[in-house]
């Protein structure tokens, strides 16, 4: 019975909250929602019953996915608190952002839920209809150009995906419905031609929400326009939503025997990726949108570790959700950065382990992290995705990603060291950071560092069964 | 009766080539949104009673009269009459949507082999049109005119929908009414902010977030 309450709640919580105006019951729906889905994940992952109810699901397959939105909720949840605090939203506003960040992940919920891809469709549409409020949520003219750029290219991209479902369905006519279970159990029998023609539409559609090169150029400017806790969601968890339904359909290609033509795609777009974002990091002035250029890469990696399947596929995992704890820390703490500071440029921002030291100690760690440094779990899904390519002995391609990858942690280093380091400028605000601005973020980063060590069994068994 | 209605659909995608009038523009989407009623009237005892009576709605009121409503508010509201200045010349997109309207029926050709069971004439000017909206989409500089690109192609996927007869569980055709038009609120809501912060709503203001390798 979790999954109605969890697509139910926030419908019903976001009506109210129009007529109460109340801040203390805004937050206080958003911290019970955040419990909620919390309680939920915890359910379904202590009893281990698969929960199906209609066009719904919840089983081993999207386990991985819930947790990563409860895991990231949970962070979003006080640092949007202490965001709208400091920024002195007016109530209108507040209650915006409140709806918003309901409606955002009543949608992201959902879409990971369906087991219907045309109901997945609808979910991941929107999920750009309720995030689009955020973009524009500072309401500068850059944050307008960010948001009609994001709801724009994002449309089209999703109308591309509905086009690819579209030949999915004619693929699987007179055979079965758009559900994913029956979709693989008839694999052998759905029309091989319409099967394989769907791809590149599904594959350019939902890789544009994915943020995949090349059909990311919304990205970087939504994640550095949104108020960071909201960049911390995007990155965190929207890429990895449009990547359950890409990934889901792949497995429809695999088990028709398409898997190779299938992999081609995600090789491209994950090589590209890292291309693009090893060119643009290089060069990133502005610290918000040197992590967003850090998630197409990540997203780049995760694509190229399902492409080669194998171990790679559970490196593929790994890496998707020791990004989405790093990225979201990181974002979260972009954000305390920009407050103290004044600004989003990486020139503006110097000394930053003198003027604010526990700030400083999680960009550095979470740099790390990022990074893929030992003990943190990157190290160990990038480690596993090159040795996959030396057991299928892809010595080019193995070539390709250590050159890109160093490229990338040469531009990262570059920009974290600097703001790291030296002597904090006068204008920097020196009171001391309260609790809430760095315990969400400290416990991500302890909890990666955990896992990195010792990974216990259980955490194993849901990332493995996020591939099956 | 319904090829007649099929190539007029086509016909109204390869007028807008020859077009700059937002007029027009409006004209056509309404026209196309009208056309695919009387295709799903035509279908009529072929698909359940319930999808009949959503798709039928969805065509006539949602595509013939409030997108073109809210897309005509739009105009008036950001005083755009016409794509002046578009990237390619009015010649060259004559001439390109000339070619990729008659590649149309070359698809219709080659899916005809392919699979008797696709409706090949509404296939073919489905994918023509659809071509032909990114071609809008790609090379028209007014923001408006991209989101007039935009209901063409929706328009041109419903076609696809009718020529393949792919039936979606009525569940998943309300929430695609329901985001489609909200996102159309949306435009209307963004556009005109940029309206009122550029005064005018071209692609070519919306430089200030560019980067540099």
């Amino acid at each position: 019975m979790m999954i109605p309450i969890l697509l139910i709640f926030p419908l019903l919580a976001a009506v109210p909250l129009f007529t109460l105006r109340s801040r203390q019951a805004e937050r206080a729906t958003l911290t019970a929602h955040a419990l909620l889905t919390v309680g939920a994940v915890i359910y379904w992952w202590l009893t281990g019953t698969d929960e199906f109810i209609g066009y719904f699901r919840a089983d081993r397959g999207n386990l991985l996915f819930l947790a990563l939105i409860a895991v990231v909720y949970c962070a979003v949840v006080p640092a949007s608190y202490r965001y709208l605090e400091r920024e002195k939203v007016s109530e209108l506003w507040h209650r915006i952002y409140v709806v918003s960040m309901l409606l955002f992940v009543f949608s992201m919920t959902g879409a990971i839920l369906a087991s219907n891809l045309g109901l997945f469709w609808v979910f991941i549409e929107a999920t750009t209809l309720a995030s689009a409020p955020f973009i524009y949520f500072e309401r500068h003219q850059s944050s307008l150009e960010a948001t009609w750029k994001y709801v724009f290219i994002c449309s089209v991209g999703i109308a591309i995906a509905f086009i690819g479902i579209l030949f999915l369905a004619l693929s699987a006519k007179g055979v079965c419905d758009l559900f994913y279970d029956d979709l693989i159990r008839n694999a052998p029998q759905l029309g091989r031609f319409w099967l394989l023609f769907s791809f590149p539409f599904i594959m350019v559609g939902l890789g544009t929400k994915a943020g995949v090169a090349p059909m990311h150029s919304w990205l970087p400017d939504a994640h550095s326009e949104a108020p960071s806790p909201v960049s911390a969601f995007l990155s965190g968890m929207l890429l990895n939503t449009a990547l359950y339904g890409l990934y889901r359909v792949f497995q429809v290609l695999d088990a028709a025997g398409l898997r190779r033509e299938a992999a081609i795609f995600f090789l491209i777009c994950g090589f590209a990726s890292l291309l693009i974002s090893a060119v643009y990091l290089a060069g990133a002035t502005n610290f918000k949108r040197l992590l967003a250029y850090s998630s197409i890469e990540n997203m780049g990696i995760i694509f190229i570790g399902i492409a080669l399947g194998g171990l790679g596929l559970f490196a593929a995992f790994l890496h998707l959700m020791a990004h989405s704890f790093a990225k979201t820390s990181l974002f979260i703490t972009a954000g305390n950065i920009a407050h103290r500071f004044g600004t989003k440029e990486i020139a503006g921002v110097s000394g930053l382990r003198e003027a604010d030291r526990p700030t400083g100690a999680l960009w550095g760690i979470g740099f790390a992290a990022l990074a893929g440094l030992p003990p943190f779990p990157i190290f160990i899904s990038e480690f596993l995705i090159a040795r996959e390519m030396v057991t299928q002995g892809r010595f080019g391609l193995l070539a390709a990603f250590l050159i890109l990858v160093t490229l990338v942690l040469y531009g990262m280093a570059r920009a974290a060291f600097k703001m790291y380091l030296g002597t904090a400028p006068e204008t920097a605000k020196r009171e001391p950071p309260r609790l809430i601005e760095w315990l969400p973020q400290a416990i991500l980063l302890l909890i990666l560092c955990i896992l990195g060590v010792a990974m216990p069994d259980a955490i194993r068994h849901i990332i493995t069964a996020a591939g099956l | 009766m319904s090829q007649f209605l099929t190539i007029l659909f086509g016909v109204g995608i390869l007028y807008l080539a020859l077009t700059s009038r937002m007029r027009t523009y409006i004209q056509v989407i309404a026209l196309q949104g009208f056309i695919l009623f009387l295709l799903i009237v035509r279908d009529f005892g072929h698909i359940d009673w319930f999808t009949f009576f959503f798709l039928a709605f969805e065509t006539l009121a949602f595509k013939t009269i409030i997108v073109p409503a809210m897309l005509w508010r739009i105009v008036t509201r950001t005083h755009v009459a016409r794509e002046a200045d578009p990237h390619i010349p009015q010649f060259g997109s004559i001439v390109i949507g000339t070619i990729v309207f008659l590649s149309g029926f070359a698809v219709t050709d080659w899916v005809s082999r392919i699979d008797p069971s696709v409706d090949a004439l509404a296939f073919g000017i489905a994918v023509s049109t659809l071509i032909i909206s990114f071609f809008i989409i790609l090379t028209r500089k007014k923001l408006i005119t991209q989101v007039m690109g935009y209901m063409l192609m929706q328009n041109a996927v419903a076609l696809l929908m009718i020529a393949m007869a792919v039936e979606l569980p009525l569940l998943v055709n309300l929430g695609v009414l329901l985001d489609i038009f909200t996102l159309m609120f949306l435009f209307l809501l963004f556009l005109g902010k940029l309206h009122s912060t550029y005064e005018e709503t071209s692609r070519e203001k919306l430089t200030s977030l560019r980067d540099q390798p």
